[in-house]
């Protein structure tokens, strides 16, 4: 035969070989998997089936983090199996993740969700399912939900706003040219409570005005937003960055303008980072509201295994901000401690 | 000057006379648009994608593509913190740790674009697949070494790299961008080694047969695109005093988009340094303008992106005239 033809026919011959071993490769696995599966439920007949539940946070940021660190730790102390999620800003991502919990045997998800509305078809489609769900930091339009836990968004911004007002009254005569760097275009919700917070603790001030407002949310844009409004506005002496990055972005956009001294900060969240620049010397962020971020986390699981044993807990939880400023050094240094010891 | 030299200067020149005037239309409805230190800004800001895009002219020039390019900057400016924290933990001084911690992630660098040159010359994996499934690795990278948290371990003078300025009135940035982009003008127009680089853009196959090693030529635009990153990823460090995993979220289409402005095809074998340069002011610019006359953040991404297509449509169209005219 010849030598092409003949290859040709060992070529043909493998590739049906091949496919036929890949079939009974497939079909073993099947199978195999099933009988799994059936063991699980007989033993699950005999054993209390242990509980396994899911955190989602949105964001890989430190908020995130402290978070993720919480919902662990009251899972571990619950004995429950616990399950990461991360839905990085997507609406879609998050639904995907949802919709595996779901057919995975997830008994309950505790979620910061990303939006009041988009939220909810996923988590209701779980729900129906016969799963558990707490809302983390967000509130979310709809009722099935077990609990919400959530920091007080317009709190946050009225701490801050309270300190500005405190301290363009003391320091600034009563008068401000205040820019806004804020996320509006990623969580609108949170960041307009914590806007309408902040601007609320500063009506009635005549001599304050509002004469910019950007956005932002990673510090690096913050940074560069809050530059190019000093420079549209030089008047600016006052900057609020409604979360982490746009506070560490507005700090630095001053600091590296030059303008220590002459713009003044105020801040939403915290990190070890911002802790120390309301005790650096150099004057520029004034006063920042924390959120009990760890806590948020640990309350969600803790309340989310309550429900699953059968027990009722609270439906709205609002937890309140810590106040950080730069005139309580001690309060700043106490924080960054218990920073630290979430970490180790 | 006659007509036909006139109409050609503008041709050749296209993309800085639309720059000129946008900056002339901005400097009547952006307030203080030309006031030097904002002017100082876009350059300082627009060095961090710049030097980066400096290395993606090269890569795209040859032929390929790196879209790993944002989480690098993320990865390498965590590497550094991190080294530079442990380093001074065990009792070193900033700046030899500092040192360290550059020269590791600089070896990080040279090892990834090594890596993704291996896999594309020996193995054919396109560049595309390699960098997509590096911005996820670096990305992830970034985080497991910060542990999602900023690492704030530098001294304060560290903040002179990315937010000082030199003789008080120039961004360190800048000069950083000048001299890369006088080294990378130099090797594009002067060396072989930039005749090669066009040559396996325009034709992998030709350039080996005419001798060239491709392996070669992609390695190095692979790994001085890495050292670039490397660079910028410090000096984003420096400017926001930490590590941050989070930081320059989609920078690869910036700085694609730069590239492809200033006049490189993505196919291979064309583009230019003083085109990149141009289209990486020309992004810049409308940013600055734009937040300066405070447009909202959703008008800013149809304008941005609308702009970005004129620019390159305004470009292929030049460049179809030329080709129908040789």
């Amino acid at each position: 035969m010849n030598a092409k033809i003949r290859e040709g026919y060992i070529m043909k011959k493998g590739k049906r070989v091949a496919f036929i071993l890949s079939m009974v490769l497939a079909l073993t696995l099947v199978a195999g998997c099933s009988a799994k599966e059936e063991k699980n439920e007989d033993t699950g007949d005999k054993e209390k089936k242990e509980l396994t539940v899911a955190g989602v946070v949105f964001q890989n940021d430190e908020f995130s983090k402290m978070m993720h660190q919480g919902m662990r730790d009251a899972a571990e102390d619950n004995n429950v199996k616990f399950l990461e999620g991360n839905s990085n800003d997507s609406v879609d991502k998050e639904s995907e993740l949802v919709n595996t919990y779901m057919s995975s045997g997830v008994d309950g998800i505790a979620i910061n969700i990303l939006d009041a509305e988009t939220s909810v078809a996923a988590l209701q489609k779980a729900y129906d399912k016969g799963l558990q769900i707490v809302v983390v930091n967000t509130k979310m339009n709809a009722d099935f939900q077990a609990s919400t836990v959530q920091s007080n968004q317009t709190a946050l911004g009225e701490t801050t706003g309270k300190n500005a007002r405190k301290f363009i009254e003391e320091e600034l005569n009563g008068e401000a040219k205040v820019g806004i760097i804020e996320f509006a275009t990623l969580i609108p919700e949170n960041s307009n409570s914590r806007c309408e917070g902040f601007e609320s603790q500063l009506e009635g001030m005549e001599g304050v005005e509002i004469v910019s407002r950007q956005e932002a949310w990673t510090a690096e844009m913050a940074l560069q937003k809050a530059q190019d409004m000093l420079t549209a506005n030089p008047e600016i002496n006052v900057i609020f960055g409604n979360c982490d990055p746009n506070t560490v972005g507005a700090v630095m956009a001053v600091k590296n303008e030059g303008r220590s001294g002459e713009v003044f900060v105020f801040g939403v969240d915290s990190s070890e980072q911002i802790a120390n620049f309301l005790l650096d010397e150099d004057n520029i962020l004034q006063a920042t509201s924390a959120q009990q971020t760890y806590d948020i986390g640990y309350q969600s699981v803790d309340d989310l295994v309550k429900v699953l044993g059968g027990e009722k807990v609270e439906k709205d939880i609002v937890v309140d901000p810590i106040e950080l400023s730069r005139t309580d050094e001690n309060g700043v240094k106490d924080y960054i401690e218990m920073l630290r010891s979430y970490s180790e | 000057m006659d007509k036909k030299k006139i109409s050609k200067l503008i041709n050749d020149n296209i993309l800085i006379l639309i720059l000129l005037v946008l900056c002339a239309v901005l400097s009547f409805i952006a307030p203080n648009f030309l006031q030097v230190s904002n002017l100082l800004n876009v350059v300082r800001n627009v060095s961090f994608q710049a030097i980066i895009a400096l290395g993606m002219t090269m890569v795209i020039i040859s032929g390929e593509i790196d879209l790993s390019v944002g989480s690098g900057v993320a990865f390498y400016g965590c590497l550094v913190a991190y080294i530079t924290q442990k380093l001074c933990e065990r009792n070193m001084d900033p700046l030899p740790a500092i040192m360290c911690g550059f020269i590791v992630a600089l070896l990080a660098g040279l090892v990834i674009g090594v890596l993704v040159s291996v896999l594309r010359v020996k193995f054919n994996v396109p560049t595309f697949i390699t960098t997509l499934a590096l911005m996820t690795i670096l990305k992830g990278m970034g985080f497991l070494i910060s542990g999602g948290y900023a690492i704030t371990s530098f001294p304060l003078w560290f903040n002179v790299i990315g937010g000082g300025y030199i003789a008080g009135h120039i961004p360190f940035p800048a000069l950083i961008l000048v001299i890369i982009c006088a080294i990378v003008a130099f090797i594009m127009s002067k060396m072989e080694l930039g005749r090669a680089i066009y040559a396996v853009g325009s034709n992998s196959e030709a350039a080996r047969l005419s001798g060239i090693s491709v392996f070669k030529v992609k390695t190095f635009v692979l790994c001085a695109t890495c050292v670039l990153t490397v660079i910028s990823g410090t000096m984003i460090a420096s400017q926001i005093m930490s590590g941050t995993p989070t930081v320059a979220t989609g920078w690869e289409m910036n700085v694609i988009s730069s590239v492809i402005i200033g006049g490189a095809s993505l196919n291979g074998g064309s583009g230019t340094v003083k085109g990149t340069i141009v289209g990486s002011a020309f992004l810049g610019v409308i940013l600055n303008g734009m937040t300066l006359m405070g447009t909202n953040e959703y008008w800013q991404y149809v304008v941005r992106g609308a702009l970005i297509l004129c620019a390159v449509l305004i470009n292929n169209i030049q460049a179809n005239r030329k080709a129908v005219k040789i």
